[in-house]
């Protein structure tokens, strides 16, 4: 077969590219790596000089790593589950019914999504003060969930209102409500956007250190972000360990991010629907 | 499928309901009242400190930054298990905080009563968190004034604010010269220099194969530059910490600054002044990095014995009478929502303890505030311990004052801009004598 | 009589359209109501305070004080600074972000093997966390030949002098840009490639028997059936780039003498470092607007139908 110009360009492009994401990454590998303690190595290097596991090992056993793992993965994966479940029932509500305010109302959520977070913090935190729900996943769940939800909502909008409605009337016809369409129609042709945003949410939780340490003070709750920075010393910071740390904390989302893929976004249910 | 519904109803009915209460009684949580009620705990607590220790019951929650795997590990297994013997029932949560974002956490946790009730705090926190009223004041407390005349004045002092000590020291720090030998071999000097003069000298002379420069210092900050400015006779404001104008814009001030900023433009300054690389650490080491740089006794602490050795140290260098550095460490204060104030009180008092002073000292290297505990000979013996301990008997303590950090941000800003040539030194000293003096009056 | 019950029908109308749509968006909005918009409310309030924050019923209301402070007062400098560079941040990013991710997530889409692959690897720098990837591209810029972007620039010779990134407010800037591009690429790649799985196989075909070339299937199919997924896009990195925060605060801490500082990292500061409450919510409620203002804009101008 011909190699055609357009492909080589295409080929070229993409590689550059994967060039570019994974050089800083590698940086970052070849650091857990080494062995001097409080200097990152200068010059800089790409490449390891050797391969030496002690700050992984060291990581894996003197800290409670393995609570810190579960508390995230706990923690990460209730949000996730409840915010795309609250998100896409909203989403449904305003791309299939008609009702007063609804301009408002989706207004609304997306200005709440432009102001910036952080001081709302001292907001929440009276909120969950008052609710006694301080230093418990309770409290952090809710506001973490309720942090997620307008922007999803948005996102999923407008997926949702691409499903053609001929869709829809079939399962009228069959007798079938709007909760059902919603489940059986809606739900599984959105596959690829729910897969994509629930690994955003995911992530996001996954990587949270600011809220998870403002709202929670018992370090038995901790997880691992808030772990990877009590690496960082008060006057000086092992970064052969902090390096190290971060590619344990980041490997469970890679996993996380491939298996999402395969299952969900690029198996995605539309295709498939839509001419069946 | 309408079960579902109803069940959905049936919860959302319910969300109200939590809502009220919540709607109620807004923006006056943890309004003043937590800490009347503290002022009257805290005078039961004086009229029963006669009562037996074993008595004590409590649960404190005890904040700090010490290393989860080296400090903390000690203060956990040696220092809380002694306190114990004699407190049976006063329980520690020791809980190792995050550096980053720490400001923040505790602000957040004072402003709703959650605070812990003892935590180790950074000493120039003191006077802020006290202007905001979140900690205890602890000059009545029995014993409080032999730990005053038993410290150092100046580690003392950092917990007062307006007349009201509101902490005892816990641990002390400060900065000392540290060179790389083979540098000052080349320089042709075989002691550390005594005087900066000396010391700008020696650099210029191998300036040439050092291309980031020679003199690391880290920041334009009180803490990073204070040292050099300070020992060229320098001043950022009167020694009462009430007035800049006629200080820091003296002709003293700008002749120093200008002679900085003369050895920076000489290239004889690091890059890590103006965060350039490489940092502090990693210059000292490299080959023609740099020659000198000034840090803390963690320089020595936290290092592998393979990885320094071409190093030798000294009280910083100076033009004027005396060395000057800046002190640095971390007292013990009591937040205004701990219930059990007495308690907290006694932890507060153990952690200056000889026992835990010293503990402290000889296992982790934190340097002791009680005096008793600094002459034992068993720290002193150490070379290491003695040149920091004598650089800290002449020593600065940063500009006590709750807008501490403004006025670090407005000094550091004037020197950096002195340093880009954006101005002249004269006129960003001036600038920055208004800027200081505008802090000081709001909180005088 | 009869307008009375128009009025009536039309309220019985709107009763029961809510109440056919309260089991899908109710649950949502309590929670939006509780966790964010009373919060933004509060927030909108303590701006307009000196807010105290231990004993917060001991607020002075001080009115519009503290947008004086910021637009024209005491501080102006240092916002304009940051509210200047947070726009700049905006203009040199948000473009080129929605470019290169579009291009990819098309090149991506059209791989027919190890796609999965390309993926992930294009995803990792979303997944790596900002604070330590902010500490590697300090010392991929690191000053001097040992800087290794510096070494390989003047390999190229591209450079002849080796260049101290973060010293100069423009270079300083162009690293923070840089940063921000290459953060945001794999998310834009991903969300367009959820919108691309949307767009049917069908009309890509038609295309191609009407003789289509590749650009202009681009042009004419991929790039308006995508628009949803693009406004999506936009208005996130549009907050996004009002939020850039951590790349500034530990690639620069807003140096050289400020002229790299940002409007979160500024916010930040004025609260939990100088405790300005009420002045720190004046800049949220500031940058709050301005994001909104922007996008009403971007609607009217490119007269852009959401529905």
């Amino acid at each position: 077969m011909r190699v055609r110009p357009s492909q080589v360009i295409k080929d070229l492009v993409l590689w550059l590219f994967v060039i570019l994401s994974v050089i800083p990454f590698l940086s970052m590998i070849s650091t857990s790596f080494s062995q001097a303690m409080y200097e990152l190595p200068y010059p800089p290097k790409i490449l390891p000089d050797s391969i030496n596991f002690s700050n992984y090992a060291k990581i894996l056993k003197e800290s409670d790593f393995f609570r810190y793992f579960l508390n995230s993965v706990f923690l990460s994966a209730a949000v996730t589950v409840a915010v795309l479940f609250i998100s896409s029932l909203s989403a449904y509500g305003f791309a299939r019914f008609d009702f007063p305010g609804k301009k408002i109302i989706f207004n609304l959520y997306l200005f709440t999504m432009m102001v910036p977070g952080v001081l709302n913090l001292i907001a929440q935190y009276s909120v969950i003060n008052r609710m006694h729900l301080v230093n418990t996943y309770t409290g952090i769940l809710l506001l973490m969930i309720g942090g997620g939800i307008a922007g999803n909502t948005f996102f999923l909008r407008g997926f949702f209102e691409d499903i053609p409605h001929e869709l829809e009337e079939s399962v009228v016809m069959d007798g079938g409500g709007r909760w059902c369409i919603f489940r059986h129609i809606v739900l599984p042709l959105s596959k690829p956007a729910l897969g994509t945003l629930g690994i955003g949410v995911f992530s996001g939780v996954w990587s949270d250190f600011f809220t998870v340490l403002t709202f929670i003070k018992d370090p038995e709750k901790w997880t691992l972000p808030v772990a990877l920075q009590l690496l960082r010393g008060e006057h000086a910071t092992e970064w052969g360990t902090v390096m190290a740390a971060s590619v344990l904390l980041f490997i469970p989302e890679l996993v996380m991010f491939v298996i999402v893929q395969k299952h969900f976004v690029q198996s995605g249910g539309g295709e498939g629907a839509v001419k069946g | 499928m309408k079960k579902v519904k109803r069940r959905i109803m049936a919860f959302l009915l319910t969300i109200p309901a939590v809502m009220l209460p919540l709607a109620g009684c807004s923006s006056n949580q943890s309004d003043g009242t937590s800490s009347a009620k503290l002022a009257v705990a805290g005078q039961s607590a004086t009229e029963a400190s006669s009562a037996s220790t074993e008595n004590l019951k409590a649960n404190l929650t005890f904040w700090h930054t010490y290393s989860a795997n080296s400090e903390a590990k000690v203060l956990n297994s040696k220092v809380v298990p002694e306190f114990n013997k004699k407190y049976p029932n006063v329980k520690i949560k020791s809980v190792t905080m995050p550096t980053d974002n720490f400001k923040q956490q505790v602000l957040q946790a004072a402003a709703s009563g959650s605070a812990p009730d003892v935590m180790r705090m950074d000493l120039t926190w003191v006077p802020q968190f006290a202007n905001l009223n979140s900690l205890v004041a602890v000059d009545g407390m029995d014993g409080f004034n032999d730990i005053k005349t038993n410290s150092y004045k100046a580690t003392v002092n950092t917990c007062k604010w307006k007349d009201k000590y509101y902490g005892i020291p816990l641990d002390t720090n400060t900065t000392i010269a540290i060179y790389n030998k083979t540098d000052l071999k080349d320089a042709g000097l075989s002691d550390p220099p005594k005087t900066l003069d000396e010391l700008a000298q020696a650099a210029e002379k191998i300036k040439g194969q050092h291309p980031n420069g020679l003199i690391g210092i880290s920041g334009t900050g009180m803490w990073a530059m204070a040292p050099f400015f300070l020992s060229l006779g320098g001043k950022y404001c009167d020694d009462n910490y009430t007035k800049a104008t006629g200080y820091v814009n003296s002709s003293e001030s700008i002749e120093a600054l200008t002679k900085l900023v003369g050895w920076y433009d000489n290239g004889l300054i690091g890059k890590c002044m103006l965060n350039g690389q490489p940092g502090t650490w990693d210059g000292l080491k490299a080959k023609n990095g740099y020659m000198m740089i000034n840090d803390g006794p963690w320089f020595y602490t936290l290092q592998d014995k393979k990885t320094i050795g071409n190093d030798t140290y000294a009280l910083m260098p100076t033009n004027t009478s005396k060395s000057i550095s800046v002190v640095g460490g971390e007292d013990m204060v009591m937040f205004q929502n701990c219930k059990n104030q007495q308690a907290a009180w006694a932890f507060m008092k153990f952690m200056f303890s000889d026992y835990a002073q010293k503990t402290m000292a000889l296992e982790v290297n934190q340097y002791p505030v009680n005096k008793k505990v600094a002459q034992l000979p068993e720290l002193t013996a150490d070379p290491v311990f003695k040149v920091y301990m004598d650089q800290l008997n002449t020593a600065w303590a940063r500009i006590p004052n709750p807008s501490i950090e403004e006025m670090d941000k407005d000094i550091s800003l004037a020197f950096e801009k002195a340093f880009r040539h954006k101005g002249t030194v004269k006129e960003n000293l001036d600038t920055l004598a208004k800027q200081l003096d505008t802090l000081f009056a709001k909180n005088a | 009589m009869d307008r009375g019950s128009s009025h009536k029908t039309w309220f019985q109308k709107g009763l029961r359209q809510w109440v056919s749509v309260a089991p899908y968006i109710l649950i949502g909005f309590v929670f939006v109501c509780i966790f964010v918009i009373y919060p933004q409310i509060k927030n909108i309030w303590m701006s307009l305070t000196e807010y105290n924050i231990m004993q917060p019923s001991k607020s002075i209301f001080i009115g519009f004080q503290n947008y004086e402070k910021a637009f024209a007062g005491d501080e102006k400098d240092n916002f304009w600074m940051a509210f200047r560079n947070v726009i700049l941040y905006g203009v040199f990013t948000i473009p080129a972000g929605m470019i290169i991710g579009l291009i990819l997530a098309v090149l991506v889409n059209g791989v027919k093997r190890c796609g999965t692959f390309f993926r992930a690897v294009l995803y990792l720098p979303v997944l790596i966390d900002w604070i330590v990837v902010s500490i590697i591209f300090l010392y991929l810029f690191a000053d001097g030949k040992a800087g290794l972007v510096n070494y390989y620039l003047m390999r190229l010779h591209i450079l002849r002098q080796p260049v101290s990134w973060f010293s100069n407010t423009w270079t300083a800037n162009a690293v923070i840009w840089i940063f921000g591009i290459w953060k945001s690429i794999g998310w834009v790649m991903i969300i367009d490639l959820a919108g691309l799985q949307g767009i049917s196989k069908e009309i890509y075909e038609a295309a191609e028997i009407d003789g289509a070339s590749g650009i202009q299937k681009f042009w004419k199919i991929t790039v308006p059936l995508i628009r949803p997924t693009t406004y999506f896009v936009l208005i996130n990195l549009i907050i996004g780039s009002f939020n850039v925060f951590i790349s500034v605060y530990m690639l620069t801490q807003g140096g050289p003498v400020g002229t790299t500082d940002v409007l979160q990292d500024y916010m930040y500061n004025q609260a939990f470092k100088y405790m300005n409450f009420g002045y720190a919510c004046a800049i949220s409620v500031i940058t709050g607007v301005s994001i909104m203002l922007l996008t009403v804009f971007r609607d009217k101008f490119f007269k852009y139908e959401r529905k």
